[in-house]
């Protein structure tokens, strides 16, 4: 029992060790980070005002810009996972740090969860940003009905994501692929789910992808979060959520194994 | 310089294919699911359906998403070493910003017209009023834009230049006409987009596709023409104080 202990204290040490190194590395990002905060509130500021003043409010059933919040920060969250996945292309593509990792003792989910963390911990500076900077800036208040169903889908949509790209990142070789890939899915990713609008008034086809597409659920708890719309509905979205983190953590740890 | 500019971006195959493959995501999966809840837009006299108000706000950000491209790419070569060979060559300065104005230019015409293509059976179709406004629209907003970003390429670090290609295209398609009428915004947001050119690119082109043309329209393409002049006289200055 004590050895378990001590192993498993070992492995923590070692993932603080790399959040710790993810932290460094990030704070010397300046800019990108300046942009993951800055991108959303624009966002959050500028389409939620302008459309707010063209859209009819009983067919969303709130006010837009409350509306709008789960989506901005949800494309927050995919935005700041591909920047991670490309740090982590650039570490074992452009850089060779990911091989002089591995020589380590420091396992590839550790290296994996270190990143996760990290998205976490910026997805929730990111709401943060926006709840405190933006919402005064539209004139309307800290609004959520319950912050556990807001930072329950933040914790699994960075954990979906950063799997997801990780999983991109360790498949291609080639830089112009990669960036290519990431420029390429990043948008439809948000534009098919219920990010910018409900899905009830959208296309059939379109519906049918977001129904695939982790950021649906993902911004759907996040919206009965806010606005306090709990029903047996939401339930079963944080259930697929779930199973969505699960399949992409599970792959994304296995394509890292095998490199 | 022009066929190098055309070779250089022709091989980065995505980054001529993401912006327009962008515009049409806004089109199709945006335009298509925002519009039912919009109703009908007033647009001059007229009620018209969201997505033929929004068309021209995709080809406008189709065309500074290309216009964009140079700028890019001239940051690339600034931080690669490139830069400083191709200007120690027996080549003006010039030539080099007007390669890059009429590659931006060749772009935006093709992604104008692929647009359009796509566009006009999405919409049922549309009556073209007068292509020749579209097209001064395009290229003076694509001088525009060229022209913005080779002057921040050649001003600002590799980094920073990175941070402003990320930052400026939605804070420019937002502060504009692109995604909304500006009849009912807020005070504040009319001038912000009353102070960008991508309204008066985005204006001009919704008049040349949709109709409307008033004496506005020509104020508005003197607006933009002398917005395009002063930022190719920037972009040619700040090209010129590069050191080689």
């Amino acid at each position: 029992m004590f050895k378990s202990k001590s192993r498993f204290k070992f492995r923590f040490n070692g993932l603080i060790a790399l959040y710790i190194r993810e932290s460094k590395l990030w704070l010397g990002l300046k800019y990108t980070i300046a942009s993951a905060l800055l991108i959303p509130l624009l966002y959050f500021f500028l389409l939620g005002t302008g459309m707010g003043e063209m859209i009819q409010t009983p067919l969303i059933g709130s006010d837009y810009i409350l509306f709008l919040t789960p989506g901005i920060v949800g494309m927050g969250i995919a935005a700041i996972a591909m920047s991670s996945g490309h740090v982590l292309f650039n570490e074992r593509r452009v850089w060779g740090m990911y091989e002089e990792m591995l020589t380590l003792p420091i396992s590839r989910s550790a290296y994996l969860l270190s990143k996760i963390l990290w998205v976490m911990t910026l997805s929730v500076g990111q709401l943060l940003f926006i709840l405190l900077v933006g919402m005064p800036l539209v004139g309307g208040g800290f609004h959520c009905a319950n912050i556990i169903l807001i930072l329950f889908p933040i914790l699994l949509g960075a954990i979906c994501f950063c799997s997801l790209i990780m999983l991109v990142a360790s498949l291609i070789k080639s830089a112009a692929t990669f960036y290519g890939i990431t420029g390429f899915i990043s948008l439809p990713l948000i534009l098919c789910s219920s990010a910018f609008y409900p899905l009830d008034t959208a296309p059939y086809l379109l519906r049918i992808l977001a129904y695939i597409n982790p950021m649906t659920y993902m911004v759907d708890v996040m919206r009965a979060g806010f606005i306090g719309s709990w029903s047996q509905h939401i339930l079963f979205e944080i259930l697929i959520l779930c199973g969505f983190t699960v399949f992409f953590f599970v792959i994304g740890v296995s394509s890292l194994r095998k490199l | 310089m022009y066929y190098r500019e055309l070779h250089n971006m022709c091989r980065a195959w995505f980054t001529l294919v993401i912006p327009f493959a962008n515009s049409l995501f806004f089109l199709f999966l945006f335009g298509l699911s925002i519009g039912p809840l919009m109703g009908k837009v007033e647009y001059g006299d007229q009620s018209i359906d969201y997505l033929l108000f929004f068309l021209p706000g995709v080809i406008g950000m189709g065309t500074m998403s290309s216009a964009m491209l140079p700028g890019g790419f001239m940051g690339q070569d600034k931080m690669t070493g490139v830069l400083e060979g191709l200007l120690s060559c027996p080549i003006s300065r010039s030539a080099y910003m007007l390669s890059k104005i009429s590659v931006a230019i060749t772009f935006s015409i093709t992604q104008l017209f692929l647009i359009l293509l796509v566009g006009a059976p999405l919409i049922g179709g549309f009556q073209c009023d007068n292509i020749f406004l579209i097209l001064i629209a395009m290229l003076l907003g694509t001088i525009f834009f060229c022209s913005l970003f080779v002057a921040i390429a050649s001003l600002v670090s590799s980094v920073l230049n990175g941070f402003c290609t990320t930052l400026f295209p939605p804070l420019i398609m937002l502060c504009s006409s692109m995604f909304y009428s500006l009849r009912n915004a807020p005070s504040w947001l009319k001038i912000a987009a009353h102070i960008n050119p991508a309204t008066y690119m985005t204006d001009i082109m919704r008049v040349g596709l949709i109709g409307g043309f008033d004496h506005w329209v020509l104020m508005e393409v003197v607006i933009l023409f002398l917005f395009s002049s002063a930022a190719l006289i920037i972009a040619m200055l700040s090209v010129r104080r590069i050191h080689v």
